[in-house]
């Protein structure tokens, strides 16, 4: 069992440029039904917070999407001022399509006038774990930098692989970011597939050609200052889902804006919105709060459990 | 803060490799210590630009009597190498094709860097020709993950599992992260490594970035050139000794360091000092609890380009400095599997398992005139050696580094020293 504080959230999608458009977007979907309108030209040129406009700019999507959310979450848990050494922060990165703008930019010039122009920037830009690279220079991370993928749960495993980094002793903050682009040839796949595939995941993703990005900043103990919740992960199990009385946050509503790794705007969702919602409420309670499980995979599911913690509170 | 602790020595008890020397563990490693030649040009078509470049080919693969002609043709080369490195070090552990009741309890942690790029060079192939006549049955193999789940679905492994795609770098990184799920009794077994499969997308890329040796790579050479990129598949199967010693198993050795940072330098070239990867090399030392003079080998990295190498020698060398112990024999073995990418580090661990024991230390193949500047201990030809403990090296595009710590014996930890807080 995994247990965690996260201190800091960052969100970039074309719905909402940071956590805290989330949050009032949220707010806005209660009580107008709808999380008000999209923008995506943060998502194209990237936000102002993210500072170097032309540095971001010239990213590749998921790089820009990876980058400006963890500047959020990065900002929010004081990294900048050095609370952490740099070589005992980690940071992991899931993307389940990588850079598919990049891949197909180099696939196109490997293939044109028989390959003799094959682009070695759109070359680099395309390996799975360059986002990875842009953010540790970027932020200038010393400690395990790695880039991963799941099938099933990519917010439980790479937060059990969080806490692993930390109850190893590897680092004492993890930066964890979940970011992908659903560029329009993934896209155009998805969408015959659920035609092809009948009963195809892929048949309820909504698209739109920009994707999204959600950060989270986490340690086991109090060296990071700010502290947002603690979030609890649970087994893999069988028939691990909550009750009807349990209070749950449903996957289904929230406006993603297309991004393919919906589990990423799902636990950006969730914590929002605990912590807009319902942090009066636990606070005087300390129960356990809120579920959230994610796709059901292999008639079996897992429960991420968030709750509220102090700093002075162990972990 | 937390604290650094020392590794908890994890069992190997299971070992695969296929590489462009064999298709099996025992054929790869009589062909390595023999130096024998593997490399062949990637085409023999006269139009293909591409054609007379060397690579390290694993030629064709036997298909696994369990699955079927048409499935085996489905699948990416990516995943039916890493099928046959499961069945090989599934076996080599003594463990069953299907785990039955013991599957919750491994975990998998694979890497690769190619994923399916065989069949999404197919694909992108038929979409630029006519993006509505697509085959959309490629896209399970195109879908990074598909690896991962389709080794767990063969094996119906349901415990953690996690695909690193973090390059040359990647299956070194699983099998430190699966040491530490073991370690934290997260899971009580693992299957852990690396695949990948020749592509054109791969050779084409560091073509144009000017890394390819047109004739074969010369690690630590005065006149290194660049890589060679090659195939292959390694896994180990992993528990810890406690489990290894109930279920009767017996180690091939033990993993007991492992050290990873990051140079947050420079996308494709390593940090020319190297002092982040001598923190990690020092780090996996330290962890290890072993004396550095333990170290009785090192399977370098050794690429054979002119930056990685140059890095890497200092890097050794300011690590062993700072730890008090001469740099120990050493060679690169890229020469003669390739540059396999995230299957490196398995494969490389496999060898260093290999050297350990059969007391064999591997060649520095392609040497024609060492590096004066590199000034290492380069094993120039195989010979026997009593190894105790063995290091390997892994350094990847975007700066990662890791070093792995393997010993023969558990029980070998004279001179753990009463370490607090982060490595030097």
């Amino acid at each position: 069992m995994s247990l965690l504080r996260v201190h800091s959230l960052g969100v970039c999608t074309s719905t909402w440029a940071s956590i805290d458009q989330l949050r009032n977007g949220i707010a806005l979907l209660k009580t107008q039904g709808h999380s008000g309108p999209a923008d995506s030209r943060h998502v194209e040129a990237g936000p102002d917070y993210a500072g170097d406009t032309a540095m971001i700019e010239s990213l590749d999507p998921v790089s820009r999407l990876a980058i400006s959310a963890i500047t959020q979450a990065w900002h929010t848990a004081h990294l900048d001022q050095g609370v952490v050494p740099s070589d005992r922060i980690a940071l992991l990165l899931y993307s389940a399509w990588g850079q598919v703008d990049s891949t197909m930019a180099y696939l196109e010039s490997m293939w044109a006038d028989g390959g003799r122009f094959a682009s070695p920037r759109h070359f680099s830009r395309s390996v799975h774990s360059s986002p990875t690279a842009l953010a540790a220079i970027h932020f200038g991370i010393h400690g395990p930098c790695q880039t991963l993928v799941h099938d099933a749960w990519p917010v439980c495993s790479a937060l059990e692989r969080a806490d692993d980094l930390l109850r190893v002793g590897q680092a004492d903050a993890v930066v964890v970011c979940w970011a992908d682009q659903p560029a329009s040839v993934a896209v155009d796949l998805c969408r015959r597939a659920a035609r092809n595939l009948h009963r195809s995941q892929f048949s309820r993703f909504s698209v739109a050609p920009h994707g999204g990005a959600v950060a989270a900043v986490v340690s086991v103990n109090a060296a990071v200052p700010a502290t947002e919740v603690g979030v609890e992960i649970g087994p893999v199990a069988a028939g691990n889902k909550p009750s009807s009385t349990e209070p749950v946050v449903h996957q289904g509503p929230y406006p993603t804006d297309g991004a393919l790794h919906w589990a990423a705007a799902g636990v950006a969702w969730s914590l929002a919105r605990f912590r807009r919602d319902t942090l009066a409420n636990i606070a005087a309670s300390a129960e356990v709060p809120e579920y959230w499980h994610e796709n059901a995979h292999h008639g079996q599911t897992r429960k991420i459990t968030f709750f509220q913690v102090t700093p002075q509170d162990p972990i | 803060m937390n604290e650094k602790t020392l590794f908890t020595p994890i069992a190997v008890t299971g070992l695969s490799m296929i590489s462009a020397q064999g298709k099996s563990l025992r054929d790869s490693w009589g062909g390595i210590t023999a130096a024998g030649k593997a490399l062949r040009p990637w085409s023999e078509d006269p139009s293909d630009n591409l054609g007379p470049l060397l690579v390290a080919s694993c030629g064709d693969l036997p298909r696994p009597d369990d699955l079927p002609a048409t499935l085996w043709a489905s699948l990416a080369r990516t995943q039916q190498l890493a099928a046959l490195a499961a069945d090989e070090a599934l076996t080599s552990a003594g463990l069953p094709r299907r785990l039955g009741r013991a599957s919750q309890a491994m975990g998998l942690f694979l890497a690769t860097t190619v994923c399916g790029m065989d069949k999404s060079e197919q694909f992108h192939r038929q979409y630029r020709e006519n993006p509505e006549r697509t085959d959309t049955r490629l896209m399970r193999r195109i879908q990074p993950y598909e690896v991962l789940a389709f080794i767990a679905r063969r094996h119906r492994l349901t415990g953690p599992r996690i695909l690193f795609l973090s390059t040359c770098v990647g299956s070194a990184m699983a099998i430190g992260a699966a040491c530490d799920a073991i370690g934290l009794g997260r899971v009580q077994m693992a299957l852990a490594g690396g695949t990948e499969a020749l592509c054109r997308l791969l050779l084409s890329g560091f073509n144009s970035l000017r890394l390819v040796a047109p004739n074969g790579c010369q690690p630590f050479d005065a006149q290194r050139r660049g890589i060679t990129v090659g195939e292959g598949a390694a896994l180990l199967v992993l528990e810890s000794p406690a489990h290894a010693k109930a279920r009767g198993a017996q180690p091939i050795g033990y993993v007991r360091g492992f050290g990873a940072t990051c140079d947050a330098h420079h996308i494709t070239a390593p940090e020319p000092s190297g002092q982040w990867a001598a923190a990690a090399i020092t780090s996996a030392v330290r962890e290890s609890g072993l004396s550095p003079g333990d170290i009785g080998y090192i399977n370098a990295h050794g690429t054979g380009t002119r930056d990685n190498d140059a890095m890497e020698a200092r890097a050794i060398s300011a690590a062993f400095g700072a730890l008090g112990a001469p740099v120990p024999p050493m060679s690169s073995t890229k020469r003669l599997t390739g540059h396999t990418f995230a299957a490196a580090g398995a494969i490389e661990a496999a060898i260093c398992l290999q050297a350990m024991a059969t007391g064999l230390l591997p060649p520095n193949a392609g040497l024609a005139q060492a590096d004066v500047a590199c000034n290492l201990p380069l094993v120039l030809q195989s010979r026997p050696a009593r190894t105790n403990a063995v290091l390997s090296c892994n350094f990847a595009f975007g700066g990662n580094n890791t070093a792995l710590v393997f010993s023969r014996q558990v029980e070998m930890d004279h001179g753990r020293p009463a370490r607090k807080g982060a490595p030097a």
